[in-house]
């Protein structure tokens, strides 16, 4: 697949899903750029400095659910605080290891949660989430 | 009221003893409330001092003292003529009663019922269902968040022990790759059995019950099972099926459970026959499902039911072991019964009721 993303960020708090993640996204080939952070704090610095020139944020954002002290809903909350150009670049996708329905309705709220999905990822499935979202002409979402 | 007692006095003694006799307090009052019979029960369920007779003519809320509704009633019968009342589970000196007042012929009758007793055991059983309540609720949320932190940890190991194979396996010693393989089933296993323990555990939670046809509902089913019928080539017989109300996902996956458990446990290269009915009984609906299969010997019958209790090795018969005991979770939420009849290389055929 072309790069068609400037930067992709993870955010889990397992170095190993971290790792992974990273390696299943360079091995799709979609992007050079990738960025990861261990917790909602380290997520929203770099979110944070990003927005002062707004092409550096991060076009797609990985998010799990599940860490510790402040969970992805969390880092969803704050994120309402943003700037709506900002915001209208963002593209979420919730990551969690159990499809919990009631997370999977909760998604909802969010505008710029695009998908939900579960782990582990695959190739296959970024590449499901990016030409789900391509095809989607007219959407808030900028990837290409 | 009919007796076989002839003379005044004889009624009148009988009656005398059953008053006197009555575990239930026992007054009657005039017009004006004055007591006109007292019976021993009342005295000693209000823990009065004197001698029964002492309380003879004396009006009656000097001898019921403190209790503010019966006051109440008491009054409103003397000065607005009688009517029955009751005073229910009121708090006196450390008992429960129960005060019923009635007209009769020249007054009223006044029964006490010491509900202190009743009223314990109810009060346990409210504190105990609260408790239950509360600790059912922790441990649906402990099931939930166990399942979730067991499955991550797990998804790393299932994901590098997949990456090495699928892209570093080059080099590797085939022992090595066989282990992989080895480490990666496992977990691949641990995680569909934290699955189906998280379904388990989440059975009833959230739905209502609804009318179904089962008619159509075996439709989806079918439609679901397409692919292992196919595979193993099982042929249905649905006979007629009543409409009834359920929780409908969960149902679903009762019969969908059973029916994929008649296919799989089959003898090798016999073509799987599983028919479905239902019989109306007394107040519930009887569904069977009967398989041609290697069946259940007897020893077994219960043990099935129980999670995580396989009866074969996984290279004979794959599962999680959990199948059954989610079924009779299933039924026990329908209030209903599930059993098997079966006996080895006979085939099995399973029950279940559903209240109407």
């Amino acid at each position: 697949m072309e790069r068609i993303i400037n930067s992709v960020l993870l955010v889990d708090d397992d170095e190993a899903t971290n790792v992974y993640n990273t390696i299943t996204i360079e091995d799709t080939g979609i992007t050079d750029n990738i960025l990861a952070a261990r917790s909602v704090t380290e997520a929203l610095n770099i979110l944070n400095n990003a927005k002062e020139d707004i092409d550096t944020l991060p076009e797609l954002i990985l998010l799990d659910i599940n860490m510790p002290i402040m969970n992805g809903w969390y880092l969803l909350e704050e994120l309402k605080h943003f700037e709506p150009e900002v915001l209208s670049r963002l593209n979420i996708v919730m990551l969690s290891a159990s499809d919990n329905p009631n997370d999977i309705k909760k998604i909802d709220q969010y505008p710029f949660v695009i998908d939900y999905l579960s782990k582990p990822l695959s190739e296959d499935k970024i590449q499901k989430l990016i030409s789900k979202y391509r095809s989607k002409a007219g959407r808030s979402t900028n990837i290409r | 009221m009919t007796n076989t007692y002839n003379t005044h006095t004889e009624v009148k003694q009988y009656l005398m003893s059953i008053i006197g006799n009555s575990p239930f307090g026992i007054i009657t009052i005039d017009f004006s409330g004055h007591i006109t019979i007292i019976n021993e029960a009342t005295v000693d369920l209000l823990n009065l001092k004197s001698k029964l007779n002492n309380y003879l003519n004396k009006p009656v809320l000097e001898v019921v003292k403190g209790i503010k509704e019966f006051d109440e009633r008491i009054n409103e019968c003397i000065t607005e003529g009688r009517k029955p009342f009751d005073v229910v589970e009121i708090a006196h000196k450390r008992k429960f009663f129960t005060i019923k007042g009635r007209v009769v012929l020249n007054g009223m009758l006044i029964t006490i019922e010491d509900l202190t007793i009743a009223n314990k055991a109810k009060n346990k059983l409210l504190v105990r269902t609260k408790q239950l309540e509360a600790s059912n609720k922790e441990l649906e949320q402990f099931a939930y968040i166990s399942s979730h932190d067991l499955q991550e940890p797990l998804m790393t190991v299932i994901s590098f022990s997949n990456l090495i194979m699928e892209k570093h396996s080059d080099g590797l010693d085939e022992n090595v790759l066989k282990y992989l393989e080895y480490i990666s089933k496992a977990a691949d296993r641990m995680s569909l059995q934290i699955k189906s323990l998280l379904e388990y555990s989440r059975i009833g939670l959230s739905n209502n019950k609804i009318l179904v046809d089962c008619n159509l509902l075996m439709k989806e089913v079918q439609q679901s099972l397409s692919s292992i019928i196919r595979k193993n080539k099982a042929e249905l017989v649905i006979g007629k099926l009543p409409r009834i109300k359920v929780y409908k996902e969960e149902f679903i996956s009762l019969v969908q459970n059973l029916i994929s458990n008649g296919i799989k446990f089959q003898k090798n290269g016999y073509p799987p026959e599983i028919k479905i009915d239902a019989l109306e009984k007394n107040g519930h609906w009887e569904f069977s499902i009967q398989d041609n299969g290697i069946g259940i010997a007897k020893e077994h019958k219960n043990k099935i039911f129980t999670i995580f209790q396989r009866l074969h090795s996984r290279e004979d018969y794959e599962g999680t072991g959990i199948g059954l005991a989610q079924c009779k979770k299933i039924v026990e939420l329908h209030k209903g019964e599930i059993w098997v009849e079966s006996e080895s290389d006979m085939g099995s055929t399973f029950y279940f009721t559903i209240k109407k």
